[in-house]
């Protein structure tokens, strides 16, 4: 059979990314995931122009209109434009999904790091605080930080980084200590490489893929977290229109104005989707061996 | 022809993946009798272990495909088995030990239940009796009967492939397929292992088909030579034949790269470039890129076998013209 | 074997403690005053600044905390702000509908998820490996609180078949089982999916088939115990999350369970309440994480055997050490 590379060894960098992303474009569905993601993306940014109406318009004349033309998505109690809405909060979900995740993927990555390199007594203390946090389910963990700290978006985003910490330093330290065992840390260290030399070229590299795929996982879940806070009244207080916090306000009027439950909880799951094929597909392309 | 207990006939064995098709084995075509064993030799890549696979219908499908070829056991195609059919033949008619004994055998199983298995599924016995069994067959491995309740992990690699060996040899096989039983296996304990498969051999009167790069192997257990390159045989016959009259120039090759204890050489000679591509073969005969006796004509002619003495056969167009006459 | 046990029951104690250290500074630094709370707001300053003292609101952080350590082993996590009835009888009160919801869902996911997966894996790239990995798509991504809403607008509003609201019979239990279960069943399915195509390409499958064996059985000895390892991995990470699924669904259906009662908490700024609660279930979680480590030993004969060494091991020492020879 044609001659294949050593399993463990570093890929070389170069021309590498050229394949990866080759790799992802092969895979339809993430490119689904991709365009999606794109479309959210602009969609946040320029809410202000696509957006037909204000997101806190009221206009109590048109309250509860059906999905028509002039409110593809209909109106709520106050007679808001729900698409618009849901377009404004698209902004909101991406800022916080991203915003907290990266604080908890940031010190997550650290904490596993550390914890995977040196080992020893800093490895024990930090995983028990990991396994301490991770005893408490997410969704309970982020209710009870959200809790102590108050309502308000910059509670809730505190609240689900904490959440997504101890995932990112089990994730970062497993990488971590298999790619310390191999034998090119074992050469860069023979050649006299220093620790955070070791760290940075040659651990980091390899480390970074699990990294990215739990990222991309990870926004769909802090997502989500942020919009269950709202669902239960804590995190982001109305008129905010985060998707969450419409949901929640719209269970009393489900009998009737089913598009006001409708419509929210589908832009939730489709960012979420999109996120999660878009995550599916990097992890492939980053590492085929595991495709099939 | 009727004591001939394995016929194989222009075996033709392609996988079909994403990236092309690789042909892994050509028309191959050899034959053993009760009792004999074949060495097939050759290189990583030439195509042993897919032919092999063949013979048990074991090709993973997909993307593997028998794509032409005759596999005739005692007279019957195997080829167009039915899967019931199948199922009976393997483990109880033919069996194979495979290469890497690490992984060979269920983690989460006891070696003595992973014996019985095969005794149960082809003899009518009980429970206790397949156990009983079990047990017997692990006393003639080598390996005390106590330890037929503990697990694979709990062995070492030599006593692992003993154990792949007492299974393939529960059932008492016509027809025994042991693909590099030694490799995975450092040098003394890949002594132990032949000999016991020797014994066993001589005991059962199996037949057998050895798969190995290494041709001292083939000397200590082998009947007949086969020697295998880009998934064709290239030279066949019994071991003298071979040994003494090589004629092939990758055989010659392989002998040629051997270190000798009583000859003095300064430098070993490796025959120059790699394998070629399953799924990009060169036109013509598959080793002429490497050959040093390479012609002209062997860019775009392919060679048929051609009987150079009884029963020793050459694939190459240097001794096809000497002859004057080929067989497919 | 029962050392092994004892050992990871060890391990469980201090990240309790830790989890009651984090509870606790939680506590402390939440705003509002929990005399003044238990007062009402016109309470005169002299009275709430007594019951501070009673309290012992005015001590340092580590008394109070030892105090409240000491008081959560003996049973006593507070009072409630709202109801002045102490909070673990509210929680002991509701805490077996909620441990309900999960276990059924839980099971639900298991019954649903490991055959799925299954099919999905031995059947793969066939019409139902497609289907069954786009629906499992489409769990994961879902929302259970919307999922939530949507059954409810489907088989409450729309068809009027299933009830909305509360828990009074088996009828009740199916929404929000099936809302509560969704992301498990996905993962579960998924997981079950890849941890089979993993193990099926193993050398050892192949070894069972040169046997002779069916494919039925290679699936079911073969594959499926091996596969287990990572499927009950994920059942145990399911659990938590079935947990959280359960506090967030029994608003929405108002069940009342130990969820809502910690949602309605954080409503009233009931704190102990929320507090204790979460107490409670991280307790619930790490006994279901000890179960299932135990559960690794008997799955796992590498890990049985470990244990059986290390026990046989210490038990040939005391018979050694009684004969008085040494080994």
């Amino acid at each position: 059979m044609t001659v294949t590379t050593k399993a463990g060894q570093p890929k070389k960098r170069r021309g590498q990314g050229k394949d990866i992303w080759r790799r992802l474009c092969k895979n339809r569905l993430a490119v689904f995931g991709m365009i999606i993601l794109a479309g959210l993306v602009l969609l946040a940014i320029f809410a202000d122009v696509i957006a037909p109406y204000p997101y806190d318009l009221q206009n109590y004349s048109e309250a509860f209109e059906f999905p028509s033309w002039r409110h593809p998505f209909g109106t709520d109690n106050y007679g808001r434009d729900i698409l618009s809405r849901v377009i404004y909060g698209a902004r909101i979900s991406l800022q916080i999904g991203f915003i907290s995740l990266s604080g908890g993927a940031l010190m997550g990555c650290i904490l596993g790091a550390v914890a995977g390199f040196f080992g020893g007594w800093l490895d024990t203390v930090i995983m028990r605080f990991t396994d301490i946090l991770m005893s408490i389910p997410k969704t309970i963990l982020a209710i009870a930080i959200a809790t102590t700290l108050g309502p308000g978006l910059v509670n809730a985003m505190i609240a689900v980084s904490i959440s997504s910490i101890p995932t990112f330093a089990r994730v970062v330290r497993a990488s971590t200590l298999t790619v310390k065992e191999q034998e090119f840390v074992e050469a860069a260290r023979a050649i006299g490489a220093s620790n955070a030399r070791i760290i940075f070229r040659h651990i980091f590299p390899n480390v970074l893929a699990p990294i990215i795929v739990q990222s991309t996982l990870g926004v769909g879940t802090s997502i989500v977290l942020a919009a269950s806070l709202s669902f239960l009244g804590l995190g982001i207080q109305p008129p905010t229109p985060e998707w969450g916090a419409m949901l929640s306000a719209a269970r009393g009027f489900i009998r009737d104005q089913w598009y006001m439950v409708f419509f929210p909880g589908l832009a939730i799951m489709l960012t979420v989707f999109a996120l999660n094929v878009f995550g599916d597909g990097l992890r492939d392309a980053l590492d085929p061996k595991l495709k099939n | 022809m009727s004591d001939k207990l394995l016929s194989v006939r222009d075996l033709t064995i392609h996988y079909i993946t994403d990236d092309g098709v690789v042909k892994a084995v050509n028309g191959v075509s050899f034959d053993i009798d009760k009792g004999e064993t074949l060495g097939l030799v050759g290189e990583t890549g030439a195509g042993k272990t897919t032919t092999a696979l063949g013979l048990m219908s074991l090709v993973p499908d997909p993307p593997g495909k028998v794509v032409g070829g005759e596999i005739l056991f005692n007279g019957k195609n195997m080829l167009k088995a039915s899967k019931h059919e199948l199922r009976a033949f393997r483990g109880k008619e033919m069996s194979m030990i495979f290469q890497d004994p690490m992984t060979a055998l269920n983690p989460i199983l006891t070696v003595g239940e992973q014996i019985a298995e095969v005794i149960q599924l082809h003899d009518k016995l009980s429970k206790a009796e397949a156990y009983k069994k079990a047990a017997e067959m692990l006393r003639l491995v080598g390996i005390p009967d106590e330890r037929m309740t503990e697990y694979p992990h709990q062995f070492s690699g030599g006593m692992k492939q003993r154990v792949v060996i007492a299974i393939a040899l529960a059932c008492n096989p016509q027809f025994l397929i042991a693909d590099e039983p030694t490799t995975a296996l450092d040098v003394t304990i890949q002594a132990q292992v032949l000999d016991l498969m020797a014994e066993l051999r001589k005991k059962f009167g199996t037949a057998m088909l050895m798969i190995t790069h290494d041709l001292g192997v083939v000397t200590e257990i082998c009947d007949k030579v086969a020697i295998m390159y880009a998934g064709q045989i290239v030279e066949s016959g019994d071991l003298e034949s071979i040994y003494e009259r090589t004629c092939h120039p990758y055989t010659k090759g392989l002998f040629g790269s051997l270190p000798s204890l009583s000859k003095k050489i300064h430098r070993l000679s490796p025959i120059p470039g790699l394998m070629p591509d399953p799924s990009n073969l060169p036109t013509g005969c598959p080793f002429h890129p490497r050959c040093p006796n390479a012609m002209e004509i062997c860019k775009s002619r392919a060679p048929v076998n051609t009987e150079i003495e009884p029963g020793h056969f050459v694939r190459c167009l240097l001794y096809e013209s000497k002859t004057g006459e080929g067989e497919k | 074997m029962l050392q092994f046990v004892l050992k990871r029951i060890v391990i469980t104690i201090p990240v309790l403690l830790g989890v009651t250290l984090i509870i606790f500074t939680m506590m402390f630094f939440t705003e509002g005053d929990p005399a003044r709370m238990i007062l009402g707001d016109d309470a005169l300053p002299e009275d709430v600044e007594q019951l501070r003292e009673e309290m012992g609101l005015n001590d340092p952080f580590f008394e109070q905390y030892i105090r409240y350590l000491g008081n959560a082993i003996r049973g006593d996590l507070g009072i409630s702000y709202t109801t002045k009835v102490p909070v673990t009888t509210e929680i002991m009160a509701r805490l077996p509908v909620t441990f309900k919801l999960a276990v059924y869902s839980t099971l639900f996911a298991i019954c649903v998820g490991i055959p799925a997966g299954i099919i999905s894996a031995v059947r793969q790239y066939s019409i139902l490996d497609n289907v069954t990995t786009v629906l499992a798509l489409v769990g994961i991504t879902m929302p259970n609180f919307w999922l939530a809403l949507m059954l409810t607008l489907f088989f409450s509003v729309y068809l009027g078949w299933l009830p909305a609201s509360g828990l009074y019979g088996p009828q009740y239990y199916i929404m929000p089982v099936l809302s509560i279960s969704v992301l498990s069943v996905a993962t579960i399915t998924r997981m079950t999916r890849s941890s089979m195509l993993e193990v099926i390409r193993q050398d050892y499958i192949r070894t069972a088939r040169a046997k002779g064996q069916s494919e039925i059985k290679i699936i079911f000895k073969h594959a499926l115990k091996n596969a287990l390892i990572p499927i009950i991995t994920v059942i145990g990470i399911q659990f938590a999350t079935i947990l959280g699924g359960a506090v967030v669904n029994e608003q929405v259906f108002a069940i009342p369970g130990l969820g809502k009662l910690m949602v309605d908490g954080i409503k009233a700024r009931n704190y102990p309440i929320v507090q204790g609660g979460v107490l409670v279930i991280a307790i619930m979680f790490s006994i279901l994480n000890l179960l299932i480590d135990l559960l690794y030993a008997f799955v796992d004969p590498r890990i049985k055997t470990q244990y059986q060494r290390a026990s046989k091991k210490s038990k040939e020492k005391v018979a050694a050490a009684g004969k008085g020879v040494s080994q």
